[in-house]
């Protein structure tokens, strides 16, 4: 099966950062794009001013997952990109862990779970896993409080899925590098456009494409 | 735990292991990553005040090179990507832990259990050997680390 004219994509996190420039992208490739964000005031003025539907999604709770997949009748692209960051000891009362691993790790799960009987349909599906730097082990397993154990094992998630991925449904997950958004901080040096670049690759890739990857730039990187 | 008031040594040793698709409304995946990734943290966090008042503890969680990338993070169904998950987190908590509390993580090897299968080579008196060696580090031995046969191995 080759790509659809229009892909349908589902963004999550959409309204903002590195989530709007990948909606924004996508939609500049004829992409049907919807944009998924738990603040309904913000994300339907993004989704209005980036030509995309909005979808309400709280990735905390698996039934606005359920919602926005079902009533879409599945979608073509799923960009996982919504994420958590909290500077918070793991052993604090207050760690952010359970929600770090609910909203970057059970729910990309889910939302793929709840995309297959469309995947299996189509026979097409490109899955985009946003991850880090922070969460690889090949650079030290930087990240601050929960961040890079949930990344670390969003990625194992990436390596092992083509296992049990219908045939044409490619899965990979990718670092943006350090982008100047209100999770990286103004200092940072690229512009969300700029790391909107490789996860709007990685939702294109043509058959030949790698699945079960990491990257970064473009480029494959160690986990 | 706290009926005990806390413990020197946590052996993070329970597992499951499954051979369910990711995928199918069958898999394991909620409850291995409960078993094998959430309750060792919250056993770690329930144990902190006693280790905050002595000073020592030592911490050791059995993963398992099917859950290593270096290894291909081969293992079946969940296991593997919670066995990933274990190993980051292993790696990760030497930042937040007291001084004296050491965390490491190892493989036993293929051993001849109810989940290693009959055909595997170890026995379990084998496969015990480098956590209990782990459980009683000296204080100079490593922390953060990941062991087969008490030598380090890729993540």
């Amino acid at each position: 099966m080759t790509r659809p004219l229009h892909p349908t994509a589902l963004v999550t996190g959409g309204n903002r950062g590195i989530g709007l420039a990948i909606c924004k992208a996508l939609v500049a490739r004829g992409c049907r794009v919807t944009l998924g964000s738990r603040d309904e005031d913000r994300g339907r003025k993004a989704a209005a001013e980036a030509g995309c539907a909005y979808a309400r999604l709280d990735l905390a709770d698996p039934d606005s997952s359920f919602d926005a997949v079902v009533q879409a009748g599945g979608f073509d692209i799923l960009v996982n990109n919504a994420g958590v960051l909290d500077d918070v000891s793991l052993l604090s009362p207050r760690s952010d862990f359970a929600d770090a691993m609910e909203v970057m790790v059970q729910a990309p799960l889910d939302l793929i779970r709840l995309n297959l009987p469309h995947w299996r349909e189509t026979g097409w599906g490109r899955i985009v896993n946003l991850s880090s730097g922070l969460g690889a082990h090949a650079e030290g397993l930087g990240g601050p409080g929960a961040y890079g154990v949930a990344k670390a094992a969003l990625n194992a998630l990436t390596r092992a899925l083509p296992r049990d991925l219908p045939k044409g449904v490619k899965v990979n997950a990718c670092c943006p590098g350090r982008v100047a958004t209100r999770m990286g901080g103004a200092g940072a040096g690229l512009t969300p456009e700029e790391g909107a670049d490789t996860p709007v690759w990685l939702a294109l890739l043509p058959e030949d494409g790698p699945t079960g990857g990491f990257f970064r730039k473009r480029q494959p990187i160690g986990w | 735990m706290v009926q005990a008031g806390g413990f020197d040594i946590l052996v993070n040793k329970a597992g499951v292991l499954d051979d369910v698709s990711l995928l199918s409304p069958r898999s394991d995946f909620a409850d291995a990553m409960e078993v094998m990734v959430q309750a060792p943290l919250d056993l770690i966090r329930l144990n902190l005040p006693h280790w905050r008042e002595t000073g020592w503890g030592r911490i050791v969680n059995l993963s398992s090179g099917l859950g290593a990338h270096a290894e291909g993070l081969g293992g079946p169904g969940a296991y593997g990507v919670a066995k990933a998950a274990l190993n980051a987190l292993t790696r990760a908590l030497p930042r937040d832990l007291p001084k004296g509390v050491k965390v490491n993580a190892c493989c036993p090897g293929r051993v001849a259990t109810r989940m290693g299968g009959a055909g595997a080579g170890l026995t379990p008196e084998e496969g015990a050997d480098t956590p209990v060696w782990l459980a009683l580090l000296p204080e100079d031995g490593p922390t953060g680390g990941f062991f087969r046969k008490r030598q380090p191995i890729g993540w």
